[in-house]
């Protein structure tokens, strides 16, 4: 039963009451900021993330663990209420969320939807168990070709899901491919990009930049709104929180479908949380009686991809620390918080820190219940909160942003430098261009690089090698059929319309 | 701009104009930052396929950011009947409206928060932690319009006491406090 011996040696670690005191920090402050409006879950990690730099590594990953699990339950919670989702995940929570909020029950929904991650999280923790070590093996025998496609492939993944055009989706993703260049190259120590600054021979800081892009430009984003800012003063009467005994019925099945498929897909490098919310509506809405309900309030429409959503993410941790490939821009920000305290992810991580890893593992179970803890009571106040005005809410947001960047190397280069970003993804936000991608692309340069580099030497200089190698080969074929899901349709609809087009000009 | 755009398209006879903004202007931003990637870029060595150099793998990723961000620019133009191109200004009209926001408003909040931190980076080391943050509160207030004097000095003496006892206190940050 060493399955259950891992676990048991997780919660050992997990279970300190030091990091468990961190954990129930991380999940309070991240549920607080995360279910502000106009700070999704990205930006909440990002902004809570300097916190972490002070501690020990598994306390830093613990309170991270409960960070994530606060900010996504957030983000939840002002798509439910706002219809204001932070992420791909919790835009398939909104689509009923939001019409039931709107008919008065939202309590229901967010007290089901915290049941329902709490149910996902515990059985994904056993896939975990059951199948990490496995897929960890599996991986050693990966050699440089196999990484690099499958990062091809997750990068692919990745532009492929934003919200808007794919070409963007993919210059983005090459942009922060090239943003990831700069700083010393590995084996020649050249100084790439660095325009004569010092401080960026280590290559860009993950962290300025997600604050920059995501943090800043939100905030300067925000201000600019004025008062077309989305307010919200409703109030939701307590004793409409608790969901009825149909409300539970609804959902059995649809819990348990959404986190077998988000159980599944989760190992998905790149892609995995985003993809399942996506595949558990739509599941849902074809094995239902009256697929008309959906878009209309239907409570499976919320636990569905809810249940899919945490499964996934939980599971999504197999690749994050298997593989080093995160499966979201979320895992892409939990990556970078974990390489800033020295862990590097990859397949000996299972092996050679197991109480890293089965630590982490049992903390997001606990971060998971604590979040179910703290949140059944508090629904009512979060909902509370979310009427706060903005002017209290973004000096504090900017003095932390301002401290927690100079508290980086003691330096205001940093400062300066996570303006310069804010000002970059202010301006990509009015463009419509998403940032996701491109901070998948810019943890994954330097590994890329890497992996292209030996890939080379060893075929001496052929690229068939990508293709001749079945795995990797595999990957590639994966990657090139995420783009045909896209392009394919979009193309089809685009050649009618062209033939269509005439017609209806001659009509008119 | 819009003889830039002809030359691209190639040819005079067609209609050609910017249908959606911020599809072409993405276009021109990817486009700037491919050949800014690609000018200094030309500096490193590009070595060959089978030992990499410095300059390799920029060098093919900026080509591709350049070849992208054509398709994106070009995406934003229109080319065809003037119904068309009409129809997808509306729709790209109709959609910066829905998202717009005041241009003074975010002229404001671009100079403020821009402000705000450079004061602070220059501030801290020299005037200490509680003035700067009390400073970077008063000057972000100008990004908004309706917090008035009493609730800026209110908010800045708050958050210069919370940070004083978060960052230096709780977390152990060794930042100077006072002047």
């Amino acid at each position: 039963m060493e399955l259950f011996a891992n676990i048991a040696h997780g919660f050992d670690v997990a279970l300190s009451p030091t990091t468990l005191l961190y954990c129930f920090i991380g999940v309070t402050f991240g549920t607080f900021v995360g279910v502000l409006p106009g700070i999704g879950p990205l930006a909440t990690i990002g902004l809570l993330l300097p916190i972490t730099f002070h501690l020990p590594p598994i306390e830093a990953i613990v309170m991270l663990a409960g960070i994530y699990y606060g900010a996504m339950y957030g983000g939840s919670t002002t798509a439910i209420l706002l219809n204001l989702p932070g992420t791909a995940a919790s835009l398939m929570v909104a689509l009923d969320g939001h019409p039931m909020a709107k008919q008065g029950r939202a309590g229901p929904a967010l007290v089901m939807t915290t049941l329902v991650s709490f149910f996902a999280a515990c059985v994904a923790i056993v896939f975990i168990a059951a199948f990490a070590p496995p897929l960890a093996r599996f991986a050693l025998s990966f050699g440089s070709p196999e990484y690099f496609s499958l990062m091809v492939m997750g990068l692919i993944a990745a532009a492929v899901l934003v919200r808007g055009s794919l070409v963007k989706g993919l210059a983005m993703t090459v942009l922060g491919l090239l943003l990831g260049t700069v700083g010393q190259d590995l084996t020649t120590g050249t100084p790439r990009y660095t325009l004569g600054f010092y401080p960026l021979y280590d290559g860009l800081s993950f962290v300025i930049v997600i604050i920059g892009l995501f943090g800043l430009a939100e905030v300067i984003n925000n201000l600019a709104l004025g008062d077309k800012r989305q307010a919200f003063t409703d109030r939701v009467p307590w004793r409409d929180l608790i969901p009825s005994r149909k409300d539970l019925r609804d959902s059995r099945f649809s819990t348990l479908r959404g986190t077998g498929l988000g159980a599944l897909l989760g190992i998905l490098p790149g892609a995995g949380p985003a993809i399942s919310t996506f595949a558990a509506y739509a599941l849902e809405k074809r094995v239902a009686k009256d697929p008309s309900r959906f878009g209309n309030g239907a409570m499976e429409g919320v636990t569905a991809p809810e249940a899919a959503n945490n499964a996934a993410a939980q599971t999504s941790f197999i690749p994050t620390l298997s593989l080093g490939i995160p499966g979201d821009a979320t895992m892409a920000i939990m990556l970078g918080a974990m390489m800033i305290h020295g862990l590097v992810p990859g397949p000996q991580i299972v092996t050679e820190s197991p109480d890293f890893f089965w630590g982490l593992v049992a903390s997001f179970w606990i971060g998971n219940l604590l979040l179910l803890i703290l949140n059944l009571p508090l629904v009512g106040i979060w909902v509370k909160l979310l009427s706060m005005p903005y002017s209290w809410m973004f000096p504090a947001i900017l003095s932390f942003i301002a401290i927690g960047m100079y508290s980086l190397h003691l330096d205001a280069f940093d400062v300066y430098l996570a303006l310069g970003f804010g000002l970059l993804g202010f301006l990509m936000l009015k463009l419509r261009c998403e940032a996701a991608p491109l901070l998948l692309g810019l943890v994954l340069a330097p590994l890329l690089e890497d992996n292209l580099r030996r890939s080379l030497l060893l075929s001496r200089g052929d690229p068939m090698i990508f293709v001749e190698r079945p795995l990797s080969l595999m990957f590639l074929v994966l990657g090139v059929g995420f783009l045909m899901l896209v392009v394919g349709p979009a193309a089809v609809k685009w050649w009618r319309e062209r033939r269509a087009t005439p017609a209806r000009d001659a009509g008119e | 701009m819009r003889s830039e755009a002809g030359r691209f398209a190639g040819g005079e006879r067609m209609r050609i104009r910017i249908a959606d903004h911020a599809e072409f202007w993405s276009g021109v931003m990817f486009v700037g930052f491919g050949g800014a990637f690609w000018w200094i870029g030309t500096d490193y060595d590009m070595g060959t396929a089978r030992s990499m150099g410095p300059g390799f793998l920029p060098m093919v990723l900026s080509w591709l950011l350049v070849g992208l961000g054509v398709i994106v620019l070009a995406k934003g133009l229109s080319l065809g009947s003037a119904q068309a191109v009409s129809r997808r200004g509306e729709d790209a009209r109709r959609e910066a409206a829905r998202s717009g926001s005041d241009p003074w408003l975010t002229a404001r909040a671009l100079g403020a928060v821009a402000a705000s931190l450079i004061f602070f980076g220059i501030a801290l080391p020299r005037i200490g932690l509680v003035l700067s943050v009390f400073g970077l509160v008063a000057i972000a207030s100008f990004a908004d319009p309706k917090l008035r004097w009493p609730s800026v000095i209110v908010i800045g003496a708050v958050m210069s006491a919370v940070c004083a006892g978060v960052f230096r206190y709780g977390i152990g940050l060794s930042l100077p406090m006072w002047p």
